[in-house]
């Protein structure tokens, strides 16, 4: 049998000869198809005109124009304007506010189109067309047209040929009409219809002051807000809105409004915080552009970047949000907070970079070190960092030495503005020796707060193995039980082991018995299935899945066996995070580094490339097409649109935005081919061996949003496509011209 | 974008713009071509917002592609960029487990000689078969020539075919049953089966 794809692929490849033939041979069926309509249509259309014609005299009875026998004004005198009898529709609001039109004959001027307006519907007297001024310090006055005085009506019904408005205004008595709205719509209509204008090009004001009709949006069903954010005084916050499922009448909207991005601030209470908003998106300035970049059922992801000023208040701050005159807030959706000492008490000293880089003030710098580096030498990480901007603050655990013999160990947290934490020793123990690390992760929580829980129980056994001098050795057994402590007996250590859930916990006495260290919660005796599926998250940060075979998993676990372990987390950082076996570990393909379940392991070379090929060749569900570039790499740009190689080479900020957004997308996999474009080639270091260089050449097509490399290609976002336009453009690379 | 009037350049006059490297020509191409393309690209991706991609895409390759390319038809040459993009955008749509479309269901006629699956095969092949199928079309009566280019090239549905040849879907059918025979052993003795 036949592929079905080979198949597909071959009809693609038919001649363009037989396409033009099926265009010839339809040709000629229509044209048969045609006389084959008309062989029928003959007796159908005898029928069917006497029905036309009865249906004529029905329908056409609306349209024989009325004569309202109004007392239409007479000319003013010595006008010699002459207005002669006409028709014209008239659009009027009905007492329950639905819209109706009536086609009448009338002396044939804006006035009586106006006149007859009212009359139909049953408009108050009191209504009557305005003659606006500006006065001399800037106020409106209006006063009512004289109805001798006909000439004057002309500049309340003034028409700009250049922006072809039609401007009239009422007395305010209108707003008190019960069916207003639809009375100002109708009067719209009325007057577009008789200027052969559209509605819109009619402005209706009121005492000077514009009405503006736009029907009912509804925006807050479908506008979703962030989740509360943290962010440091001083510092940028970018926020994301998203809107959804946006409706046909909304982007109208955004068309008569001149753009599709609301405003948006920050509030405090009733106070707007001094805080510059800068929009990430284009501004549309009108209907057609909006139509263009917009569709009814999308959804759009707004980015506002926020200048938080340093002298900003803590606390929570409300973000308001508002299109025209729909607004909305999302309450306490930033939370504005500064870093002091005491919150960064446990700190360990990867993070020291990230808290100078916040501009933390630190009075001495060695000390500071000196204090975060022995805090990390008894603690772990305590934060997670979400990206350069926002901090997510997460309940820790802690060891740290308050004096010289005491270790403990404490559970914290932190007030929302850093400035207060509360804490709670959990347990305390003389002074750990030199040289002692506590090497697990945050996931691993549940499974200390047991381990020191069970270590009450265990005590007995520590002093029993203190007086013995001995060590429980680990075995099946003991790795298999529950909850059980098996003790064999050494020279050197005592260790207890439990099981928690799907992890086991190691525990291990010094040869004094007083102190203890958390050695490791393992796998080794995990259960592998076969089809495991290991989730894997690719450098792009983009989510694959990936299935691993029985064998797969027996290889993936002996690579484990066959690392390194090392017990340092500290300044570790994880570009890939995944799921084995249940087991969630985090793995740095730069560093060979896997850590699981709080053991750290260093792979071979051998062992990492086997993992690169895995991912990358492996049974994998979903797709898998990723690249890496190096996030210190050189970016250099030629512009397309000259034939000669004069690279321009891009500062670290701009390769920082370019290589985010490389390897943020999702690479197609399908091979593409497209004329020479932008050459954009990035240098760096290859993913598994650091000391070589990688030269990576990609093109970018202008104003298309459109990356290839390798055959492949990437489609950036419309933000993303600005931000690679805006970067080109700084380095005089020429991009075509409107 | 949108054309005022309803005369259209002639498809030569429309060449010769993208021959001028005049942007001219895309609108030009765009009023008097527009529905069809769409037509055949929704036929296959059966999405509208994927239907527009498809034009824009062909848009861009065609202006790309002439010059150097001298269509004798603008038309075909459309046609015949069209559908390889609307191809492949579905087959990308497939991947993520979007809905199926009209072209599974023309494929699907062919079930017992076509399989599933994942397959591995070079530009090459797919150019020969091609040639082998432009000489099966040549073969082909007009009629059956309009029946196997609209459902397996357009991907159209039986009904549209029928309702263009004026006769019921079960009629077509059992043309495509006749034609799906000879093209069985054509590709028998040509070695794909």
């Amino acid at each position: 049998m036949m592929n079905k794809h080979l198949f597909s692929e071959g009809v693609s490849n038919i001649d363009v000869d037989a396409v033009e033939r099926l265009l010839q041979i339809e040709k000629d069926l229509e044209k048969k198809r045609a006389r084959r309509k008309f062989a029928w249509i003959k007796p159908v259309l005898i029928a069917a005109a006497l029905a036309l014609l009865l249906c004529a005299v029905l329908v056409i009875i609306p349209f024989i124009p009325k004569d309202l026998k109004l007392d239409y004004q007479s000319l003013p005198e010595g006008s010699d304007v002459a207005y002669d009898r006409g028709n014209a529709w008239i659009y009027y609001a009905s007492a329950d506010g639905e819209i109706e039109q009536e086609y009448v004959t009338l002396p044939l001027c804006e006035q009586n189109v106006f006149l007859s307006w009212k009359h139909l519907s049953g408009v108050d007297d009191a209504v009557q067309m305005m003659d606006c001024k500006i006065e001399a310090d800037h106020s409106v006055s209006a006063q009512p047209v004289p109805q001798t005085l006909w000439e004057h009506l002309s500049q309340a019904f003034s028409q700009s040929a250049e922006q072809k408005t039609m401007t009239v205004t009422l007395s305010a008595q209108i707003t008190s009409q019960p069916n207003y709205q639809a009375l100002i719509e109708s009067l719209q209509k009325t007057l577009a219809k008789y200027a052969g204008i559209s509605p819109e090009q009619v402005r209706i004001l009121i005492d000077g002051e514009q009405v503006v009709v736009v029907g009912t949006l509804q925006f807050s069903h479908n506008l979703q807000g962030p989740d509360p954010i943290y962010v440091i005084a001083g510092k940028d916050l970018e926020i994301t809105v998203t809107m959804t499922n946006i409706s046909d009448k909304e982007i109208e909207y955004f068309g008569s409004l001149g753009a599709f991005v609301p405003d948006a601030m920050l509030t405090m209470g009733e106070t707007v915080q001094d805080v510059q908003v800068i929009y990430h998106e284009p501004i549309a300035v009108t209907e057609e552009y909006a139509r263009y970049v917009l569709a009814p059922g999308q959804s759009r992801e707004i980015t506002y970047t926020f200048k938080i000023p340093e002298q900003a208040a803590a606390g929570a701050y409300d973000l308001f949000v508002s299109f025209g005159d729909q607004s909305f807030t999302f309450e306490n959706a930033v939370n504005v907070m500064y870093f002091s000492m005491p919150a960064i008490g446990s700190l360990s000293s990867g993070y020291l970079d990230f808290l100078q880089e916040y501009g933390l003030h630190v009075t001495d710098p060695a000390a500071f070190k000196s204090a975060v580096q022995q805090l990390s030498y008894n603690g772990v990480g305590l934060f997670e960092l979400m990206n350069e901007a926002e901090v997510d603050w997460l309940p820790c655990y802690s060891g740290e030495i308050y004096d010289s013999e005491h270790f403990r160990f404490v559970y914290s947290e932190f007030s929302p503005d850093g400035r207060n934490k509360s804490q709670t020793t959990l347990f305390e123990a003389t002074v750990l020796p030199d040289g002692m690390t506590l090497p697990f992760g945050i996931s691993t929580e549940k499974g200390l707060v047991d381990a020191l829980t069970k270590l009450n129980m265990s005590e007995k056994d520590a002093k029993y193995a203190l007086e013995k001098r001995t060590t429980m050795l680990l075995s099946d057994s003991v790795l298999s039980s529950n909850f059980t402590v098996t003790v064999s007996f050494d020279s050197a250590y005592t260790e207890i082991a439990y099981e928690d859930g799907p992890y086991i916990v190691l525990i291990r006495f010094d040869e004094n018995g007083e102190a203890f260290k958390l050695l490791q919660i393992c796998t080794k005796n995990a259960p592998v299935a076969p089809g495991t599926r290991i989730f894997f998250t690719s450098f792009s940060n983009a989510e694959f899945e990936y299935e691993f075979s029985a064998q797969q998993c027996d290889q993936f676990l002996s690579v484990l066996e066959r690392a390194e372990k090392i017990p340092d987390v500290a300044n570790l950082v994880c570009d890939s995070t995944g799921v084995f076996n249940g087991f969630p570990f985090d793995y740095d393909s730069n560093s060979g580094t896997l850590i699981m379940n709080g053991v750290t392991y260093t792979l071979t070379e051998q062992d990492r490339e086997w993992i690169y090929l895995a991912l990358k060749v492996g049974d994998k569900v979903g797709e898998n097409v990723y690249y890496y570039f190096d996030p210190d790499a050189t970016i250099e740009i030629d512009s397309p649109y000259d034939d000669v190689d004069h690279f321009a080479t891009l500062s670290g900020a701009d390769r920082d935005r370019i290589v985010a957004i490389l390897n943020g997308g999702n690479w197609n996999d399908e091979e593409v081919e497209f004329p020479f474009n932008c050459s954009i080639i990035v240098t760096g270091s290859h993913p598994f061996s650091p000391e070589i260089i990688m030269r990576q050449e990609l093109q970018y097509i202008p104003e298309t949003g459109i990356f290839l490399y390798d055959g492949h290609y990437l489609y950036l976002s419309y933000t993303d496509m600005n931000t690679v336009e805006e970067i080109l453009a700084g380095y005089a690379v020429q991009l075509p011209e409107d | 974008m949108k054309h005022s009037g309803n005369t259209h350049l002639s498809d030569e006059e429309i060449i010769a713009l993208y021959e001028q490297r005049d942007e001219r020509a895309i609108r030009e191409t765009d009023a008097k071509y527009r529905r069809r393309l769409l037509s055949i690209a929704r036929g296959i991706v059966h999405d509208a917002l994927d239907a527009e991609e498809c034009l824009n895409d062909t848009y861009v390759r065609t202006w790309n592609s002439i010059p150097p390319a001298q269509p004798s038809s603008l038309q075909a040459f459309l046609i015949s960029i069209m559908r390889r993009t609307a191809i492949n955008r579905y087959k990308a749509a497939k991947r993520q487990k979007r809905v199926p479309a009209e072209l599974v269901s023309s494929l699907s006629d062919l079930d017992t000689m076509l399989s599933d699956g994942d397959a591995f095969y070079s530009e090459q092949q797919a150019r020969e078969l091609g040639e082998v199928l432009s000489d099966f079309v040549n073969t082909l009566s007009d009629r059956r020539t309009y029946i196997f280019m609209s459902r397996y090239y357009l991907c159209r549905p039986i009904a549209e075919i029928a309702d263009k040849l004026g006769c019921s879907q079960s009629t077509v059918n059992k043309e495509i049953a006749a034609i799906k025979q000879e093209l069985w052993q054509l590709l028998e003795s040509e070695g794909y089966l």
